[in-house]
């Protein structure tokens, strides 16, 4: 096979060679070199100069070590694949295209999720404490003897001893969101005791009182079982957020109600998932919906919209992006309801605009357990396997395929988990997900390649 | 005649070997020379180092990433580094290799970069699709193409071992000295990335797969 791969090979440089002859790249390089400053010269290396340098920093860190048992010694964490770290309050901001992986000496990890901000505002020798200024961040603890790791998001203190779970924080609503994937952990806030969130449940708070009213009462919401469309509508609910003393924004809720009811946007293909019950075209709250009805144009006519709902009510999701500024974008995200949201993120994966992963991540995050937030981790999957990051692409449908088992993008999630894990190289998970894929689907479209990982 | 040899005679006598070995000392000299200017801080002695190895160091880096917006500036980087670096350089004789070592070593760089960068970033990275300009036929960059978007998708030094020994037709111990590891290593990176792109090209190019395997033009099935 070789003799033929050097055919192969001798036919692709000599095309290649064409366009090598264009010396035009060279020359701008020698330019380039010439107008670069002299580097100073490296003196010539020395074998034995590593060598003993090696020496004296195993010597040193060994004396160290004897004198400072590493039960005393702070964890520390690195950022991204950065230098480890032990700097405590030092921001750390995740850009909105892309996760920020954050791993710590003792095991956890943190992901900050596109567009998130978060400090490590405290290192111990037995955990670290977070502090989430806002956005979705995913943390994984592991359980050990001593373990005290914390994460603060705005007013309210989430205790770990060992788990997993996502947290949200977003500071202009005040609204926090928790959402337990394994473990448990103890949540507090402003007016309320420490109470206990075990695996697979999910605690939302927002304000709901007016100026001056009572500091908000968390509600402990369990995550809807598949099917419990009640619970899921609930959740898929945009925060009940009426005016308060710091926002100037028009209470949204109220005036969303003066519009006429939303004709559904066309959905584009299969990317556009099935749409929750929209509240706005509900009575999601007989209070506010009464004050709509007394004075309807006083309050369209006093208030100005915010721009979002305008475009939304058009079904202009790729002017949205176009035109809104990240301030009205992060209000959208974090007032829209789960179709909108879903359709943003579509229009912004069709444009390639970079917040389309940020969009699935809020969606995940507020919507928790509902079909919408299972697809969005197959919209996730979606973009990481056509990113060529087959791995995280098998994470996100294997959440989805978890999430919605009999989800109607659960043929095809099946289906491509046996590619995903195929262009990853890892025969062993491709094995078992072809098994799963034909023991479902022995005559799906992906039915071949599944026979052929298991020839 | 004055007793002298004619040029003729003098190259008959000379059978190919030796012309090979008289090339090659002459080259060393001309290197040694090189690194000895580089070293004397000679001010046009970096410019002298692009014009003798920047087309080969070129071609290296097409040979290992294609047709690829980066190049210029892997290019130009190669040559910052081996600048920066000349002072480590112990056998002057050896300047070619060195240079190549340090080319592989950055390219490398680069294809791990975007391997980690792809995981990270949603968008497609930005390398574009061979399409060689050139009068070449466009079964031929259709075959171009194609051959590099298998070897995107393995792992860099099996991409990197594919290209050293079959597109730029380095030996095996050429190219395992320019990767930088064992003979044995290399023999096995090599094998892997046979494996790998047969593998590949049978999922996602099934008739490059087919035309590799029986068409008389890569040789006798």
């Amino acid at each position: 096979m070789s003799k033929r791969f050097e055919r192969l090979g001798a036919e692709v440089a000599r095309t290649q060679d064409e366009s090598l002859d264009d010396a035009r790249r060279r020359a701008r390089v020698r330019r380039r070199l010439s107008d670069t400053p002299a580097p100073p010269l490296r003196p010539p290396s020395r074998a034995w100069r590593p060598a003993l340098g090696l020496i004296l920093a195993a010597a040193t860190a060994a004396a160290v070590l004897m004198l400072w048992p590493s039960a005393m010694r702070p964890i520390a964490y690195r950022v991204d694949d950065g230098e480890p770290s032990s700097a405590v309050g030092r921001l750390i901001v995740a850009p909105d295209n892309r996760s920020v992986p954050v791993r710590f000496t003792d095991g956890a990890s943190v992901d900050l999720m596109p567009g998130a901000q978060a400090n490590v505002s405290e290192l111990t020798p037995a955990g670290a404490t977070l502090q989430l200024e806002r956005g979705v961040a995913t943390v994984s603890v592991r359980h050990r003897k001593a373990t005290r790791w914390s994460v603060r998001a705005g007013p309210f203190l989430v205790r770990v001893t060992g788990t997993r779970f996502r947290v949200g924080w977003n500071p202009p609503e005040r609204a926090f969101d928790l959402e337990v994937l394994e473990g448990e952990v103890r949540v507090s806030g402003p007016g309320t005791p420490e109470q206990a969130v075990r695996g697979g449940a999910g605690l939302r708070v927002v304000p709901q009182s007016e100026i001056g009213a009572e500091p908000p009462e968390p509600k402990l919401k369990p995550s809807p079982a598949r099917g419990e469309q009640a619970a899921a509508t609930e959740r898929a609910r945009p925060p009940q957020i009426k005016a308060r003393a710091s926002s100037v924004r028009p209470p949204a809720q109220a005036l969303e109600l003066n519009l006429p009811p939303k004709q559904p946007a066309p959905v584009e293909g299969s990317v556009a998932p099935g749409r929750p019950p929209t509240p706005r075209t509900e009575a999601p709250d007989a209070q506010v919906e009464n004050e709509s009805e007394d004075e309807p144009e006083t309050s369209a006519t006093e208030q100005p919209l915010d721009p979002w709902i305008a475009l939304f009510e058009r079904g202009s999701y790729e002017l949205a992006l176009a035109e809104l500024s990240p301030e009205e974008i992060e209000r959208a995200l974090w007032h829209a309801d789960a179709g909108d949201l879903m359709e943003l993120g579509a229009a912004a994966r069709h444009a390639q605009d970079r917040r389309a992963g940020y969009i699935y991540s809020v969606i995940r995050s507020r919507f928790a357990g509902t079909e919408a937030a299972a697809e969005a981790a197959f919209m996730l999957a979606r973009m990481y396997f056509h990113s060529g990051a087959p791995q995280m692409a098998a994470t996100w449908l294997e959440t989805y395929l978890r999430e919605q088992a009999d989800g109607r993008f659960a043929r095809e999630a099946a289906g491509r988990l046996v590619e995903a894990h195929v262009q990853a190289d890892d025969d062993t998970r491709a094995r078992a997900a072809a098994e799963r894929y034909l023991e479902r689907y022995p005559d799906g479209p992906h039915a071949t390649l599944a026979r052929s990982v298991l020839e | 005649m004055d007793g002298q040899m004619s040029v003729s005679e003098v190259m008959s006598e000379l059978d190919r070997e030796s012309l090979g070995q008289l090339a090659k000392e002459e080259h060393v000299s001309h290197d040694a020379m090189l690194v000895e200017s580089l070293r004397a801080d000679d001010p046009d002695a970096s410019a002298a180092l692009f014009d003798a190895y920047g087309q080969y160091v070129e071609r290296l880096l097409v040979r290992v990433l294609g047709r690829d917006p980066e190049i210029e500036d892997l290019l130009h980087e190669v040559f910052v580094e081996a600048l920066a670096n000349i002072g480590q350089l112990r056998d002057p004789a050896k300047l070619k290799g060195w240079l190549t070592r340090m080319t592989v070593f950055i390219a490398r760089g680069s294809l791990r970069r975007r391997r980690r960068q792809a995981w990270l970033v949603f968008l497609p990275g930005d390398e574009v699709p061979e399409q060689p300009s050139g009068s070449s036929a466009p079964e031929t960059r259709d075959l171009l193409a194609r051959v590099f978007a298998v070897l995107r998708k393995l792992r860099p030094n099996h991409r990197i071992a594919f290209s050293l020994r079959y597109i730029e037709g380095m030996t095996l111990p050429e190219a395992a000295e320019a990767s930088g590891v064992s003979l044995a290593t290399f023999k096995r990176w090599l094998k892997a990335s046979d494996h790998a792109f047969l593998a590949r090209a049978k999922r996602t190019d099934h008739a490059l797969y087919q035309e590799l395997l029986e068409s008389p033009r890569w040789g006798a099935p």
